[in-house]
């Protein structure tokens, strides 16, 4: 077995620097790179969100029926349409106001689903 | 607390005599280490949760944990790799048991996702992975033991029962180094737990909302849903 001789003479500053330098920046990536896939996990969750509360929109009610009907019919009716369906919905209601109307009463409708 | 930590290191703690400025390396490692194998033996406590209570969430605790430790793990294999190359002129020493045995119990719960991933059944897979990994946590302390108990190590000894060899900055920085190192593993893993819930939530929301058929089938996964 190979002994290496841990009471080695102390390395200089500027030969120890680099690789203090070094664990210290390579501590730090791992732990950004993990918050950033967190941070892109968190947006993917947010997104699906939004998407949630545009499918519970179409699928409640004439309140926000004039945009999402709008919307449906532009995207067909299944599941996956649907969320292409809201985005023109979204599309179509800017020009009407349709969006905010619609957001301000799926803010109300979800008040009792809460 | 990691600021703090670092300005300790780097502005009070005084150099080593032996190792002179390298061994700064070592309040970043050794935290990291220790944190690693408390965050593995944690996942392994978290896994008797799901075992008694049968309730997912603390499968999902434990994945978290074990998750969290393995990348704990690699950061404190990569800074010590460094401190190696600095001190020894090597990347990694086979013959040093400390690191062999660190690298050992890495490799074991490198095998817990690959495991969970094998088993398509979530029930299947959450029960044995708990068995994996209260088997997996309880081999740590007994590995720790066996690899203080040899004789034959080079690797140089911070923490000893009768108090370390630390002299009292050093000693405070290494402790403040270790709680900043445990605060940012608990942070972590409030936040991942906290991610994974509101995903699950959602999906049950969903799925209330709007039936089973609006909620796309997750695709075969390591991670509990």
């Amino acid at each position: 077995m190979t002994m290496f001789p841990f009471a080695a003479p102390a390395l200089p500053l500027h030969t120890a620097g680099p690789y203090v330098a070094a664990a210290y920046i390579a501590f730090v990536v791992i732990v950004l790179v993990y918050v950033a896939i967190m941070a892109i996990r968190l947006q993917r969750t947010e997104r699906e969100l939004v998407a949630l509360r545009r499918d519970v929109a179409d699928a409640r009610g004439p309140a926000a029926g004039g945009a999402a009907s709008g919307g449906r019919e532009a995207g067909g009716a299944g599941p996956e349409s649907r969320e292409a369906g809201g985005a023109a919905a979204d599309a179509a209601g800017a020009g009407s106001g349709g969006r905010e109307a619609a957001a301000a009463s799926e803010d109300r409708e979800q008040e009792p689903v809460a | 607390m990691i600021g703090l930590a670092f300005a300790l290191v780097f502005f009070y703690a005084p150099l080593d005599a032996d190792q002179g400025f390298i061994q700064k390396i070592f309040y970043l490692h050794v935290p990291l280490a220790i944190v690693s194998l408390c965050g593995f033996v944690f996942g392994g406590a978290l896994a008797i949760g799901h075992l008694r209570s049968g309730e997912r969430k603390w499968d999902m605790r434990s994945y978290v944990a074990i998750h969290l430790a393995l990348i704990f793990g690699i950061a404190g294999l990569v800074t010590g790799s460094i401190w190696a190359k600095a001190s020894w002129g090597h990347w990694w020493v086979w013959s040093d048991p400390t690191l062999v045995s660190f690298l050992i119990v890495l490799l074991l719960f490198a095998t817990y996702q690959p495991l969970r991933f094998s088993i398509e059944d979530p029930e299947r897979q959450a029960r044995y992975a708990s068995v994996f990994a209260i088997v997996a946590g309880a081999f740590v302390p007994l590995n720790f033991i066996a690899v203080r108990a040899a004789q034959e190590y080079v690797h140089p000894r911070v923490l000893t029962l009768t108090g370390g060899n630390l002299p009292g900055p050093m000693r405070l920085t290494f402790l403040v180094s270790v709680l900043a190192i445990a605060l940012l593993y608990l942070t972590f893993w409030k936040y991942e737990m906290a991610a994974k819930s509101a995903r699950g939530q959602l999906r049950a929301l969903r799925r209330t909302l709007l039936g089973d058929d609006a909620v796309r089938p997750l695709g075969r996964s390591a991670a509990p849903s």
